[in-house]
């Protein structure tokens, strides 16, 4: 198990889409965080004690489907190119070979969403400095601050594995995973009405927002049925998994 | 040995394959062989449970998925571009090493034998055919596997990467592991395998050795000329034997060259030639899957 575990890290860190990924990332970090909400940060957000906790969450939010992206090409890289059939031949379980790569989809978005996490407040606040401003003291809660932007992430993450899982064609994949929030979901909430802030997207939503308006629910609900939809739909995928041919 | 039984493979309302049975030796090399269509890749990617049909693979007596480490039985090439494009070929084999508690020098070695230490920190995506097959067939030796399943190992290989194919696969069959390799190329199985499976339209066709196969074929016969081909003809006749003109003489079907030769001593004639043709792999091949090829060119239905 701990081989295959090691044997799907490696995939990850040596295609050149990881890196794409992570230096994109960055980019956007540095142009929203240090740009729009540092440097040219309005000056009523320098009297806000919740500033950082807040560019914490958001940059979570806004690049967490960036970084999901990792985790639908570990899984679609092995259809499209065909390495599916030496992944499983080298294990005697298709079971144990989805979940490493589910442990390692998890690992990779934990540290992803501590460093987007880290690094946006970091950035904001450099922003803030190079234009010579001063941030008034900060209140951070740390413990809620790490398991939100740790959560989110790592629901973004999973959720679009769970996509590639079911999906396993690329195009397929990243089409759901991008569709599904824009365009899926907003038309499901016509119909849902109030109840559409319990779908995928708008409860993983819910919990790195503050829940001040009616169309949120608790950071803990959130979660709950989140992770209800992530247990049904790793459930769907692995019985798939198992049963389907390796090749189409 | 492999031992397969009774698999097969239905796609909707076509049946792939159909309740195969056959056996892959160790110390030889077993050649798969069957028209386009015939269903030899599906064969191989349910023998490694790769795909779900019916039936069982057995390794040694054992299933794959009981053994500890699948990759240390066996080793398989089954498509020759399977590989990430922009992951070098060494962190290709290194991936697949991980995997398979593998060592690492074993990647050196392997590239090593496959002769592509030169190329191995590059990108596999701009490799030529021949040099995608020989990275995969690198990542089918990778662990030692007692049990090597190539599909058309040799498709892109240039003459003298075919000739290193064939004496690398032989010495390694001879190293008391099992070969099991498909190609359409039969000159080659012809030189290179020792048994043969030949498939047609998912069903099997014949298993036999490759020598047994060529006796077998209605193209071998015993090629015989002497001083009158008129009274070596109603020799010929007389005893019943089928024949043809060949070459100036007659081609005899079903006899051996002791009993031809006999026969036209004992008549007087004076035998100018006396020689056994064995039919090629080819036309064993062709008279075996006659009618089961899955496609056919038009201009070839006369």
């Amino acid at each position: 198990m701990i081989n295959t575990i090691k044997s799907e890290f490696r995939k990850l860190i040596t295609v050149r889409s990881t890196y794409v990924i992570l230096i994109l990332t960055t980019l956007i970090l540095i142009l929203f965080a240090f740009y729009a909400q540092g440097y040219k940060a309005p000056s009523s957000a320098l009297f806000d004690s919740n500033y950082f906790f807040e560019q914490s969450e958001q940059a979570v939010l806004a690049v967490g489907l960036l970084g999901s992206l990792v985790g639908v090409l570990l899984m679609t890289h092995e259809y499209r190119y065909n390495t599916i059939t030496y992944t499983l031949t080298a294990s005697n379980s298709r079971t144990r070979v989805l979940l490493s790569k589910v442990i390692v989809v998890s690992a990779f978005a934990v540290a992803f969403s501590l460093f987007v996490g880290v690094a946006s407040p970091l950035l904001v606040w450099a922003g803030i400095h190079a234009k010579g401003g001063l941030l008034i003291p900060q209140h951070l809660d740390f413990i809620r601050l790490l398991w939100h932007d740790v959560f989110v992430g790592w629901g973004y993450s999973i959720l679009a594995f769970i996509f590639a899982l079911i999906v396993r064609a690329q195009v397929g994949a990243i089409s759901t995973l991008f569709l599904f929030p824009a365009m899926i979901e907003p038309l499901l909430g016509l119909a849902l009405k109030k109840k559409a802030i319990y779908l995928p997207y708008n409860s993983l939503q819910s919990i790195a927002q503050n829940n001040t308006s009616l169309m949120h629910i608790s950071a803990g609900r959130a979660v709950a049925v989140f992770t209800g939809y992530i247990i049904g739909g790793l459930l769907i995928g692995w019985i798939l998994f198992l049963r389907r041919d390796a090749t189409s | 040995m492999i031992k397969v039984e009774h698999i097969g493979k239905k796609y909707r309302n076509k049946i792939a394959v159909d309740n195969l049975n056959f056996t892959v030796k160790t110390g030889k090399v077993t050649g798969f062989l069957g028209p386009n269509g015939a269903g030899k890749s599906t064969t191989m990617r349910l023998m490694l449970g790769l795909d779900i049909g019916v039936g069982d693979t057995t390794f040694d007596g054992k299933h794959l998925r009981e053994y500890t480490n699948p990759s240390k039985v066996v080793g398989i090439l089954l498509e020759a571009k399977a590989f990430h494009p922009t992951r070098t070929a060494r962190s290709h084999l290194e991936v697949l090493a991980q995997a398979a508690d593998i060592p690492t020098h074993r990647v050196d070695e392997v590239l090593d034998i496959v002769g592509l230490q030169e190329v191995a920190n590059r990108h596999p995506g701009k490799f030529s055919l021949g040099m995608s097959q020989r990275l995969g067939i690198a990542a089918a030796i990778l662990g030692r596997p007692k049990y090597l399943m190539l599909d058309e190992p040799a498709n892109g290989l240039d003459p003298e990467g075919i000739a290193w194919l064939r004496e690398f696969l032989r010495a390694y069959a001879g190293r008391n592991n099992g070969v099991f390799v498909s190609s359409h190329l039969l000159s080659e199985m012809s030189q290179m395998a020792d048994n043969v499976v030949v498939i047609g339209k998912g069903r099997m066709v014949t298993e036999t050795s490759v020598q047994k196969l060529l006796a077998g074929s209605g193209h071998s016969g015993v090629l015989v000329r002497a001083n009158s081909i008129a009274k070596l003809e109603r020799l010929i006749k007389e005893k019943g034997w089928k024949f043809e003109k060949e070459n100036g003489g007659l081609k005899v079907f079903g006899v051996t060259s002791d009993e031809v030769g006999k026969a036209a001593h004992e008549s007087g004639l004076t035998i100018l030639e006396l020689s056994t043709q064995s039919a090629s792999l080819e036309e064993a091949f062709l008279e075996l899957t006659a009618g089961s090829e899955e496609y056919q060119a038009v201009g070839g239905k006369k």
